[in-house]
């Protein structure tokens, strides 16, 4: 599974594009009112990342383990402390309504899920990023 | 489950196709053709010489959606000749989007169960009855 993240910005305009394989998709982020820039920031993209890595992981291991998930929400925070210094301390938190399962079961599929998404694991091992001249 | 062909399955859901994929397996059928939009399935279709069992497809994807994809197939007399079963597979099952489907002659329209074990009874009912049916493509 290839994927891939495009942003084209210029003043009023902020043109994204996300694939995965030969699936296509756009996304309408405005640009900042003051003109130039991306009004959602890469950190908070980054985070989201996370939450949204962790949501459908979720969905798909409870499917796998037979369990009907009604919803989730996931919250994740981190500091980004001074300019040029990467994040530290980043957290999140999950609610996932499954009334069908017991707390015990909700909170395995929790604990499973955190210990295989993907995006988690590539923050927790680091990964080379590589500027393509 | 021993299938004459294979199952061509038309979903853009990575996690989705992941799911049926092992359910597939699960059932025993380990030859799918899995396509993430129509128009590819769409080209493997005009050129294979294989003779797919079924088509399970995904109602919204992107480039040309599950309904556009039947379509096409409807007006092409090669592949309309081919009869090969076409079911298709959704998360939702809107109304319109139900009575077009069944106006565009389709065999099946199943929504996506959360469970694979669910998702599993449902393949197999799909599988087990086209199985048993006699149609143009099955008949050797």
């Amino acid at each position: 599974m290839i994927i891939s993240a495009t942003i084209h910005n210029r003043r009023d305009a902020n043109a994204i594009v996300v694939q995965t394989d030969s699936n296509r998709k756009t996304i309408n982020i405005p640009g900042k009112a003051e003109g130039l820039g991306s009004s959602i920031n890469g950190g908070e993209l980054l985070l989201l990342a996370l939450a949204t890595c962790f949501c459908n992981d979720l969905y798909r291991e409870g499917a796998r383990k037979n369990m009907t998930i009604q919803s989730v929400d996931v919250t994740v925070s981190g500091t980004f402390a001074r300019e040029h210094e990467p994040a530290t301390d980043i957290r999140y938190q999950v609610n996932v309504q499954a009334p069908a399962h017991s707390p015990q079961e909700i909170n395995d599929l929790i604990q499973f899920v955190d210990a295989i998404a993907e995006v988690h694991n590539t923050l927790r091992k680091g990964a080379h990023v590589t500027l393509q001249m | 489950m021993n299938l004459p062909g294979p199952v061509v399955l038309i979903d853009d859901d990575k996690d989705d196709q992941a799911i049926l994929v092992e359910v597939l397996q699960q059932l025993g059928i380990g030859e799918v053709r899995l396509f993430d939009n129509c128009p590819d399935a769409l080209e493997f279709l005009k050129k294979t010489s294989e003779k797919p069992f079924v088509i399970l497809c995904d109602i919204n994807l992107p480039r040309m959606n599950g309904l556009e994809f039947r379509r096409e197939i409807n007006e092409s007399e090669y592949l309309r000749q081919k009869s090969i079963p076409f079911v298709f597979l959704s998360t939702s099952a809107i109304p319109e989007q139900v009575n077009e489907a069944y106006m565009l002659t389709v065999q099946g329209f199943f929504t996506k169960q959360f469970s694979m074990q669910s998702m599993r009874a449902t393949l197999n009912c799909i599988m087990e009855y086209w199985l048993h049916c006699v149609h143009p493509n099955a008949v050797k």
